[in-house]
Protein backbone atom coordinates (compact mmCIF):
# COMPACT_ATOMS: atom_id res chain seq x y z
CA UNK A 1 0.00 0.00 0.00
CA UNK A 2 2.60 2.31 0.76
CA UNK A 3 4.59 1.67 -2.20
CA UNK A 4 0.71 2.42 -4.20
CA UNK A 5 0.42 5.24 -2.19
CA UNK A 6 4.22 6.65 -3.28
CA UNK A 7 3.31 5.99 -7.41
CA UNK A 8 0.17 8.06 -7.03
CA UNK A 9 2.21 10.95 -5.33
CA UNK A 10 4.77 10.51 -7.97
CA UNK A 11 2.14 10.81 -10.80
CA UNK A 12 0.03 13.22 -9.65
CA UNK A 13 -1.58 14.58 -12.69
CA UNK A 14 -3.63 17.72 -13.14
CA UNK A 15 -6.03 19.40 -15.81
CA UNK A 16 -4.45 22.29 -17.52
CA UNK A 17 -5.30 25.70 -16.37
CA UNK A 18 -5.59 24.18 -12.83
CA UNK A 19 -4.42 26.36 -10.30
CA UNK A 20 -3.14 25.61 -6.55
CA UNK A 21 -1.12 26.81 -3.43
CA UNK A 22 1.99 24.44 -2.02
CA UNK A 23 2.90 26.24 0.93
CA UNK A 24 4.36 29.64 -0.16
CA UNK A 25 4.23 28.31 -3.93
CA UNK A 26 1.47 29.36 -6.85
CA UNK A 27 1.18 26.56 -8.81
CA UNK A 28 -0.29 25.95 -12.07
CA UNK A 29 -1.41 23.07 -14.65
CA UNK A 30 0.54 23.04 -17.49
CA UNK A 31 -0.15 21.69 -21.11
CA UNK A 32 1.61 18.60 -20.27
CA UNK A 33 -0.82 17.80 -17.20
CA UNK A 34 1.85 18.63 -15.04
CA UNK A 35 2.03 20.75 -11.66
CA UNK A 36 4.76 23.78 -12.43
CA UNK A 37 5.93 26.57 -10.19
CA UNK A 38 4.52 30.08 -10.88
CA UNK A 39 5.99 31.93 -8.32
CA UNK A 40 7.21 31.70 -5.19
CA UNK A 41 5.27 34.16 -2.97
CA UNK A 42 7.44 34.21 -0.47
CA UNK A 43 10.86 35.40 -2.46
CA UNK A 44 8.41 37.94 -4.40
CA UNK A 45 10.38 41.79 -3.57
CA UNK A 46 8.66 44.59 -3.43
CA UNK A 47 4.32 45.25 -3.27
CA UNK A 48 5.08 44.43 -0.05
CA UNK A 49 4.48 40.67 1.71
CA UNK A 50 3.00 38.37 -0.62
CA UNK A 51 1.11 34.78 0.25
CA UNK A 52 -0.78 32.42 -1.98
CA UNK A 53 -4.24 32.17 -1.77
CA UNK A 54 -7.51 32.31 -4.51
CA UNK A 55 -8.29 36.09 -5.97
CA UNK A 56 -12.01 36.88 -6.52
CA UNK A 57 -11.91 34.25 -9.76
CA UNK A 58 -11.16 31.56 -7.91
CA UNK A 59 -7.21 31.33 -9.39
CA UNK A 60 -4.79 30.65 -6.76
CA UNK A 61 -1.88 33.11 -7.13
CA UNK A 62 0.07 34.99 -5.10
CA UNK A 63 -1.41 38.41 -3.67
CA UNK A 64 -0.55 41.05 -1.02
CA UNK A 65 -0.89 39.45 2.45
CA UNK A 66 -3.97 41.85 3.37
CA UNK A 67 -5.69 40.98 0.34
CA UNK A 68 -5.59 36.73 1.13
CA UNK A 69 -6.45 37.43 4.32
CA UNK A 70 -9.78 40.12 3.49
CA UNK A 71 -12.32 36.97 3.36
CA UNK A 72 -11.30 35.46 6.83
CA UNK B 1 16.35 65.33 -16.20
CA UNK B 2 14.80 62.05 -16.05
CA UNK B 3 14.45 59.29 -19.03
CA UNK B 4 12.63 55.87 -19.09
CA UNK B 5 15.02 54.90 -21.69
CA UNK B 6 18.93 52.90 -20.87
CA UNK B 7 21.54 54.65 -22.59
CA UNK B 8 23.79 52.79 -24.91
CA UNK B 9 26.82 53.16 -22.08
CA UNK B 10 24.31 51.80 -19.62
CA UNK B 11 23.25 48.86 -21.21
CA UNK B 12 26.85 47.91 -21.55
CA UNK B 13 27.74 48.53 -18.20
CA UNK B 14 24.46 46.60 -16.92
CA UNK B 15 25.61 43.69 -19.54
CA UNK B 16 28.76 43.91 -18.62
CA UNK B 17 27.51 43.47 -14.55
CA UNK B 18 25.43 40.72 -15.18
CA UNK B 19 28.03 38.64 -17.22
CA UNK B 20 30.29 38.97 -14.33
CA UNK B 21 28.03 38.27 -11.39
CA UNK B 22 26.94 34.94 -13.12
CA UNK B 23 29.83 33.99 -14.90
CA UNK B 24 28.41 34.53 -18.42
CA UNK B 25 29.51 35.45 -21.68
CA UNK B 26 28.03 37.68 -24.91
CA UNK B 27 28.57 36.19 -28.05
CA UNK B 28 27.87 37.96 -31.43
CA UNK B 29 25.76 35.22 -32.83
CA UNK B 30 26.74 35.59 -36.46
CA UNK B 31 30.22 34.36 -35.35
CA UNK B 32 29.64 31.08 -33.79
CA UNK B 33 30.10 28.32 -35.32
CA UNK B 34 28.20 26.42 -33.32
CA UNK B 35 25.15 28.16 -33.48
CA UNK B 36 24.94 27.05 -37.13
CA UNK B 37 25.24 23.66 -36.07
CA UNK B 38 22.72 24.61 -33.32
CA UNK B 39 20.54 26.05 -35.72
CA UNK B 40 20.46 23.22 -38.09
CA UNK B 41 19.67 20.88 -35.48
CA UNK B 42 16.45 23.09 -34.04
CA UNK B 43 15.43 22.78 -37.71
CA UNK B 44 15.40 18.97 -37.67
CA UNK B 45 13.94 18.75 -34.44
CA UNK B 46 11.31 21.12 -35.36
CA UNK B 47 11.81 23.27 -32.86
CA UNK B 48 12.51 26.39 -35.46
CA UNK B 49 13.58 27.56 -38.36
CA UNK B 50 16.59 28.03 -38.83
CA UNK B 51 17.02 31.44 -40.51
CA UNK B 52 14.76 32.72 -37.86
CA UNK B 53 16.80 31.26 -35.47
CA UNK B 54 20.00 33.22 -36.36
CA UNK B 55 18.70 36.38 -37.36
CA UNK B 56 15.82 37.27 -35.12
CA UNK B 57 16.78 35.04 -31.66
CA UNK B 58 19.02 36.13 -28.64
CA UNK B 59 20.43 32.30 -27.73
CA UNK B 60 22.05 30.50 -24.52
CA UNK B 61 24.06 27.50 -24.10
CA UNK B 62 25.32 27.10 -20.55
CA UNK B 63 26.90 30.15 -19.53
CA UNK B 64 27.10 31.85 -23.49
CA UNK B 65 24.60 34.43 -24.57
CA UNK B 66 24.59 34.40 -28.62
CA UNK B 67 23.14 37.93 -29.32
CA UNK B 68 22.07 38.57 -32.95
CA UNK B 69 22.59 42.18 -32.15
CA UNK B 70 25.85 44.38 -30.85
CA UNK B 71 25.00 45.63 -27.40
CA UNK B 72 24.69 49.04 -27.30
CA UNK B 73 23.36 49.85 -30.96
CA UNK B 74 20.16 50.92 -30.31
CA UNK B 75 19.92 50.71 -34.24
CA UNK B 76 20.11 47.06 -34.16
CA UNK B 77 17.45 46.55 -31.38
CA UNK B 78 15.73 48.98 -28.67
CA UNK B 79 18.29 49.18 -26.19
CA UNK B 80 14.96 49.03 -23.35
CA UNK B 81 14.71 45.31 -25.33
CA UNK B 82 18.37 44.52 -24.99
CA UNK B 83 18.15 45.16 -21.20
CA UNK B 84 14.68 42.42 -21.15
CA UNK B 85 17.28 40.26 -23.23
CA UNK B 86 19.97 40.22 -20.88
CA UNK B 87 17.63 39.53 -18.05
CA UNK B 88 15.86 36.89 -20.07
CA UNK B 89 18.29 35.02 -21.15
CA UNK B 90 20.14 34.69 -17.38
CA UNK B 91 17.04 33.12 -16.32
CA UNK B 92 17.89 30.52 -18.99
CA UNK B 93 21.16 30.57 -17.70
CA UNK B 94 19.88 29.00 -14.54
CA UNK B 95 17.83 26.57 -16.01
CA UNK B 96 20.82 25.21 -17.84
CA UNK B 97 21.59 23.94 -13.67
CA UNK B 98 19.12 21.92 -14.03
CA UNK B 99 19.72 18.43 -14.71
CA UNK B 100 16.91 17.82 -17.44
CA UNK B 101 16.93 21.24 -18.81
CA UNK B 102 17.93 20.34 -22.46
CA UNK B 103 16.14 17.32 -22.45
CA UNK B 104 12.96 18.70 -21.11
CA UNK B 105 13.38 21.84 -23.40
CA UNK B 106 14.07 20.80 -27.35
CA UNK B 107 11.95 17.32 -26.70
CA UNK B 108 9.02 18.22 -24.59
CA UNK B 109 7.09 21.64 -25.67
CA UNK B 110 5.08 21.79 -22.68
CA UNK B 111 8.02 22.08 -20.76
CA UNK B 112 9.88 24.24 -23.29
CA UNK B 113 6.31 26.67 -22.79
CA UNK B 114 7.05 26.57 -18.67
CA UNK B 115 10.91 27.08 -19.20
CA UNK B 116 10.05 30.16 -21.63
CA UNK B 117 7.37 31.66 -19.55
CA UNK B 118 9.32 31.89 -16.84
CA UNK B 119 12.01 34.20 -18.80
CA UNK B 120 8.99 36.15 -20.29
CA UNK B 121 8.11 37.07 -16.66
CA UNK B 122 11.65 38.32 -16.23
CA UNK B 123 11.02 40.22 -19.39
CA UNK B 124 7.95 41.22 -18.42
CA UNK B 125 9.09 42.86 -15.32
CA UNK B 126 12.23 44.76 -16.56
CA UNK B 127 9.33 46.00 -19.03
CA UNK B 128 7.26 47.86 -16.55
CA UNK B 129 10.25 48.66 -14.72
CA UNK B 130 11.25 50.90 -17.91
CA UNK B 131 8.08 51.77 -19.18
CA UNK B 132 5.09 51.43 -16.46
CA UNK B 133 3.35 49.27 -18.49
CA UNK B 134 2.92 45.06 -18.40
CA UNK B 135 3.49 43.70 -22.03
CA UNK B 136 0.18 41.62 -23.48
CA UNK B 137 0.71 38.54 -21.84
CA UNK B 138 -1.52 36.97 -25.08
CA UNK B 139 1.02 38.88 -27.45
CA UNK B 140 3.68 37.34 -25.65
CA UNK B 141 2.41 34.06 -25.20
CA UNK B 142 1.94 33.58 -29.06
CA UNK B 143 5.39 33.76 -29.83
CA UNK B 144 5.56 30.03 -28.57
CA UNK B 145 3.79 28.96 -31.67
CA UNK B 146 7.86 30.04 -33.04
CA UNK B 147 8.77 27.69 -30.55
CA UNK B 148 6.93 24.97 -32.33
CA UNK B 149 4.52 24.86 -29.14
CA UNK B 150 0.99 23.85 -29.64
CA UNK B 151 -2.26 25.82 -29.17
CA UNK B 152 -2.77 24.18 -26.01
CA UNK B 153 1.13 24.84 -24.78
CA UNK B 154 0.24 28.75 -26.00
CA UNK B 155 -2.93 28.75 -23.93
CA UNK B 156 -1.42 27.89 -20.77
CA UNK B 157 1.24 29.88 -21.27
CA UNK B 158 -1.09 32.79 -21.77
CA UNK B 159 -2.46 31.70 -18.43
CA UNK B 160 0.88 31.71 -16.93
CA UNK B 161 1.76 35.62 -18.01
CA UNK B 162 -1.23 36.73 -17.14
CA UNK B 163 -1.10 35.22 -13.81
CA UNK B 164 2.05 37.07 -13.45
CA UNK B 165 1.59 40.30 -15.06
CA UNK B 166 -1.21 40.84 -12.05
CA UNK B 167 1.75 40.64 -9.92
CA UNK B 168 3.71 42.41 -11.80
CA UNK B 169 1.11 45.15 -11.88
CA UNK B 170 0.94 45.57 -8.26
CA UNK B 171 4.59 45.96 -7.63
CA UNK B 172 5.88 42.57 -7.27
CA UNK B 173 9.18 41.13 -8.72
CA UNK B 174 8.83 37.29 -8.90
CA UNK B 175 12.04 36.59 -10.82
CA UNK B 176 15.44 36.47 -9.11
CA UNK B 177 17.57 37.87 -12.15
CA UNK B 178 15.15 40.59 -12.60
CA UNK B 179 15.12 41.49 -8.81
CA UNK B 180 19.07 41.69 -8.74
CA UNK B 181 18.85 43.69 -12.41
CA UNK B 182 16.25 45.98 -11.30
CA UNK B 183 18.90 46.83 -7.76
CA UNK B 184 21.15 47.74 -10.19
CA UNK B 185 19.31 49.79 -12.44
CA UNK B 186 18.56 51.59 -8.88
CA UNK B 187 22.03 52.32 -7.96
CA UNK B 188 23.54 52.67 -11.08
CA UNK B 189 21.06 54.80 -13.05
CA UNK B 190 19.05 56.34 -10.50
CA UNK B 191 17.96 58.91 -13.92
CA UNK B 192 16.15 56.19 -15.19
CA UNK B 193 12.38 56.05 -14.57
CA UNK B 194 11.61 53.89 -12.43
CA UNK B 195 8.12 53.03 -10.41
CA UNK B 196 8.81 52.33 -6.49
CA UNK B 197 8.66 48.97 -5.39
CA UNK B 198 8.35 48.12 -1.48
Amino acid sequence: MLALALAGAACEECDQGDTRCAGTRAEICSSGGDWELLADCAAIEGGGVWACCADAAGIYTCLPEEDCHADE
Amino acid sequence: MLTSSPTSAQTIAFWKYMNRKYGTTAVPKADAVEMQGAAVMLALMGVMDAQKFLARYTTTLGNRIYVPFAIGAAADCPLVDQVGVCVHEHVHVRQFGSINFVWDYCLDSSKRATHECRAYVASMEMAYFFTGQCPSPARIAQQLAAYNCTEDDVRYATQFLTTAAQIIRRGGVVTPEAQVAIKWWRGSAPRVRALRIG
